[in-house]
């Protein structure tokens, strides 16, 4: 347990010194820099300006000198806002992003789940039939579509909700339903078709031997194998919502991080694109091994070993 | 001897897309009170399915009529769903054939077996897991006390097995169905659960329908046999009789295919020609006679009536009544037969 543990922290790092490395190097590699206009700057002040922000040292020692500032969580300055640190963008748009994510995971969990169970009990029927439907539309219409017809019908011609607002809790509704609606969609589908096949198995035929109700037979015998897939899935959507959709909230004008990390790409905000990114897939990282630790609890087949 | 079991007249079939799948076709036996019953047929001759549809375990698809299922005198096919379940497991348990995918992956192979108890019982926890582990020394697991705490995969395909003989006997139920409890299980460990499963019968004295493809296994271990063939039973007899006198060609078959110590290197197995019937289109005589070496006209045109050999022996076949075996047979050779099978089948198409 404890060498497992270890081994897995120690990986984690090594994925991440090398998500840092590749992320550099494409970004350098990519021409322009933060300081490419339509003016061009006079040379001496572009000079200037490249001394000042260390880009005029060879990339390795750049590179280094990055790793050296992400270990005491120092992100560096942005090159596009004078004054501000990537720390205060992170600092300021995750915990926007961090609460719009949060509620539209609890959001997903409490209608995906049951939904993908009520199909799957009702398989061929009209029931499963109307969710699939639903679930298909879902997957398959992206979400700035979603989100411009919500805001069009509840906003515009009904007037129930507001439009850019998260001062009142009705100002979540809107963007959740849309940064939700494809996982939703996607999770449901998984726990039908997970349950189904899990509900052929022999030792569901065994439960039902013991004179169990067919209600027992679900929840003891056919959730907790059916869930194995859908948690597999649970870590990175978890990860991805948590750190902000880009769309979502550029539709509904959410400060999030989500904006900041396009932005940061198009004008070559390097610390920027750098910090956000390892930002990111720190978070990845460690959600796909809570993952791993969850699937041992479900799981006792699988086992954590170095 | 008084019956436990009184099936009348029993049928299940599948409804599926590509028509009506006929399983089992008018199955009428008893089971008496301490006996092992076995029912012999090889693969898609039924019997699982009819085992299975005695408690109503077959799958959605499937329509289950039946004249009766006399359990103790109570006809449990006319039973609500509710009132079957108190049946199952506490009266009628069953075992089935793959021990690997039988049992819960997920759940410990001791809280599988407490599950039931705490279904048709109110004992306590502790005095559940007591049960439990008395159970499990019952059926000869070493270390019972360890193996309560393990799950399906820590443990060989012959503990689990007897595993869920524990969670079949839990109750003591009046009828243990057994269905192909051994075929998955090599020889050595086939003959220990066989061991173990004989021993159960006599301390408890539970009936036991012993379902198996095996002639051996039933020589061994049963008192009476059925078998079965295309849904139909085409001889029931006691295990005695069935050896000295085979009478139907099916049974004949079946033993001619069964490998001896003694025989000859030379001597080479006698296997039966062709495949069991399609049961979407089920023949309309006998199912057996298009494989069948002796079969005549009527054979192949009407359902063969089941004739009382004497000493409860019995046979479903058109040859052990009057005057049959001076008619013609319908074709000279067994290649001719399946032809003539072939034929037919594609007619139908």
């Amino acid at each position: 347990m404890a060498r497992f543990l270890i081994k897995r922290i120690l990986l984690m790092i090594l994925s991440l010194f090398v998500i840092a490395f590749l992320t550099f190097s494409l970004m350098h590699a990519v021409p322009g820099g933060p300081f490419t206009a339509e003016r061009q700057l006079p040379a001496r002040v572009e000079a200037e300006m490249r001394a000042r922000y260390n880009l005029d040292a060879p990339l390795y020692v750049q590179f280094f000198d990055y790793i050296k500032g992400f270990l005491t969580f120092d992100l560096g300055p942005s090159f596009k806002y004078p004054g501000k640190t990537v720390n205060d963008f992170i600092e300021n748009g995750f915990p926007v992003s961090a609460k719009l994510g949060g509620i539209t995971i609890l959001f997903i969990l409490a209608v995906s789940i049951p939904l993908g169970i009520w199909a799957a009990l009702k398989n061929g029927k009209w029931q499963d039939g109307f969710v699939m439907t639903i679930a298909t539309l879902g997957v398959t219409i992206p979400s700035f579509v979603i989100a411009t017809l919500l805001m069009y019908l509840f906003s515009h011609k009904l007037g129930w909700l507001p439009v850019f607002s998260l001062d009142k809790w009705q100002g979540y509704i809107l963007p959740v339903v849309s940064l939700g609606g494809y996982s939703l969609a996607f999770i449901a589908r998984l726990m039908r078709s997970s349950l189904l096949e899990v509900m052929g198995q022999d030792y569901i035929r065994t439960a039902r031997s013991k004179g169990l109700s067919e209600v027992k037979v679900i929840v003891r015998h056919g959730l907790r194998n059916a869930l194995i897939p859908v948690i597999t899935i649970l870590g990175p959507t978890i990860a991805a919502l948590l750190t902000g959709s880009f769309v979502i909230e550029k539709i509904f004008a959410i400060p999030g991080m989500g904006v900041y990390f396009v932005d940061s790409v198009g004008q070559r905000d390097y610390t920027a694109i750098m910090g956000i990114t390892v930002f990111y897939a720190t978070f990845l990282i460690v959600m796909t091994f809570i993952v791993d630790i969850f699937y041992t609890i479900i799981d006792p087949r699988i086992r954590m070993e170095a | 001897m008084s019956a436990i079991l009184e099936v009348n007249n029993l049928k299940t079939t599948f409804h599926t897309g590509n028509g009506a799948v006929q399983a089992v076709r008018g199955v009428s036996f008893h089971l008496n009170e301490g006996e092992i019953l076995g029912i012999v047929g090889e693969s898609g001759s039924g019997k699982s399915v009819m085992s299975m549809s005695l408690i109503r375990l077959v799958a959605p698809t499937a329509k289950i009529e039946a004249g009766s299922i006399l359990y103790k005198g109570k006809d449990i096919s006319t039973y609500s769903a509710r009132q079957l379940r108190s049946i199952r497991g506490k009266e009628i348990a069953m075992i089935f054939q793959d021990p690997m995918s039988s049992l819960n992956p997920v759940m410990t192979v001791g809280a599988q077996v407490a599950e039931m108890l705490s279904e048709h019982s109110r004992l306590s926890a502790k005095e559940r897991k007591a049960q439990v582990i008395a159970l499990f020394n019952r059926v000869r697991i070493p270390e019972a006390e360890k193996r309560y705490r393990q799950y399906p995969h820590e443990l060989s395909g012959g503990m689990r097995q007897r595993v869920m003989m524990a969670l079949a006997l839990a109750m003591q139920p009046g009828i243990l169905i057994a269905d192909e409890p051994t075929t998955a299980l090599d020889v050595t460990i086939q003959d220990q659960i066989l061991k173990v499963m004989r021993q159960l019968q006599s301390e408890l004295g539970t009936s036991i329908l012993f379902i198996t493809h095996d002639l051996a296994v039933v020589a061994d271990l049963c008192s009476r046999v059925l078998v079965m063939y295309g849904g139909q039973i085409m001889e029931d007899a006691s295990i005695d009789d069935i050896f000295a006198r085979p009478l139907h060609p099916y049974t004949l078959g079946l033993m001619a295919s069964i490998p001896s110590l003694e025989q000859e290197k030379a001597t080479r197995l006698v296997p039966i020609p062709g495949s069991p019937p399609d049961m979407l289109n089920p023949p309309a005589g006998c199912p057996f006679a298009p494989r069948c070496p002796e079969a005549r006209e009527i054979c192949l045109e009407n359902p063969a009536p089941l004739v009382d050999a004497g000493k409860g022996h019995h046979s479903r076949c058109w040859l052990l009544t009057e005057g049959a075996r001076e008619l013609d047979h319908p074709f000279r050779t067994v290649t001719d037969a399946m032809y003539r099978n072939r034929e037919r089948t594609e007619d139908t198409l």
